[in-house]
């Protein structure tokens, strides 16, 4: 299986063949992280889209001095993290998610489901967005704190600061929950 | 929980994140010693971090390839332009003999290859002729 470099190459030079073997390899990795920062599988799917489009555009500025799972992951939260503030687009997914139950729920569709409402999953959604982001980026996908600081643009400091105050918040929760 | 336990507290985070070093660790590691609230808080720190990491990786739901059009293959008019070479070539070819507008009701889809069968006709005519002359 070629590396995530060689693809990289192939994709700048036209290829578009390697950018769908990126997709593929990425797109689980990519669709949980949106899906543990946004909460919500169809905001999720759009997050993943608009992530791999932009990973796409912006190949270019890519420098293979970084792995590209820690720049395409990056990317990925800082879409979410746009996604979210976009209050109009929250709403409409409230409606969308309101209005579109299907009858029987896919196997992938429960799945999510069953996440959403999994005591964890459920209490990191307490979390605001940038220091569950944060989080998720280090803990969940183990990215160095100095890229999750570049991604997130605070201060290294800060980013210590928010998994400090959020893995807090989460004993605490989870404390409550379970006593 | 003591008051330097307050205080502590977030090098005891630092130091299960494997942050900590040189005179604060051994600050930390001498109070951790005796200190069974900061001991209970480390545990219960690591046990979120460890509950963080193994969070199931999620299927992502089946969608369309989203590698955008390659721009390098042919864009659509320049391929409709190549498709219609070849009938071009024909109906350049059955009319070039004396080369005049055709009219709307000869432009059936059939009149261009009468009209090449009928040049093929003169040219076996002709070589026919030829061949009679020779022999």
């Amino acid at each position: 299986m070629p590396e995530d470099a060689t693809l990289v190459a192939q994709c700048l030079r036209g290829d578009t063949r390697a950018f769908d073997a990126l997709v593929e390899r990425y797109r689980d990795r990519v669709f949980s992280l949106a899906f543990r920062i946004l909460g919500e599988a169809s905001a999720a799917e759009d997050a993943m889209q608009e992530s791999f489009l932009r990973a796409y555009t912006r190949l270019p500025l890519y420098d293979p001095a970084q792995p590209f799972s820690t720049w395409l992951l990056c990317l990925t939260a800082r879409v979410c993290l746009n996604a979210r503030r976009d209050r109009a687009t929250e709403l409409r997914y409230l409606e969308q998610a309101a209005k579109a139950m299907p009858p029987v729920a896919t196997l992938e569709e429960r799945l999510y489901e069953r996440e959403q409402r999994r005591t964890l999953q459920r209490l990191l959604m307490r979390l605001p967005a940038p220091q569950r982001a944060a989080m998720l980026m280090y803990y969940y996908e183990e990215l160095p704190i100095a890229e999750v600081a570049r991604a997130l643009e605070v201060p290294e400091g800060t980013i210590k600061t928010w998994l400090y105050r959020g893995r807090e918040s989460l004993r605490r929760w989870l404390e409550e929950e379970l006593a | 929980m003591r008051s330097e336990c307050k205080h502590l507290e977030p090098l005891v985070h630092d130091y299960a994140e494997g942050w900590l070093v040189g005179a604060e660790r051994e600050r930390l590691l001498r109070h951790l010693v005796d200190c069974p609230d900061c001991q209970e808080k480390l545990k219960a720190w690591s046990a979120v971090g460890r509950a963080l990491r193994e969070l199931p990786r999620l299927p992502a739901p089946v969608s369309e390839s989203f590698a955008p059009v390659n721009e390098n293959e042919p864009k659509f008019a320049l391929r409709l332009a190549l498709a219609m070479c070849l009938p071009v070539a024909l109906m350049i070819t059955a009319y070039s003999t004396q080369w005049q507008s055709p009219k709307w009701e000869q432009l059936t889809p059939y009149e261009p290859l009468l009209r090449l069968a009928e040049r093929a006709q003169d040219w076996v005519l002709t070589l026919w002729v030829w061949l009679r002359g020779v022999l």
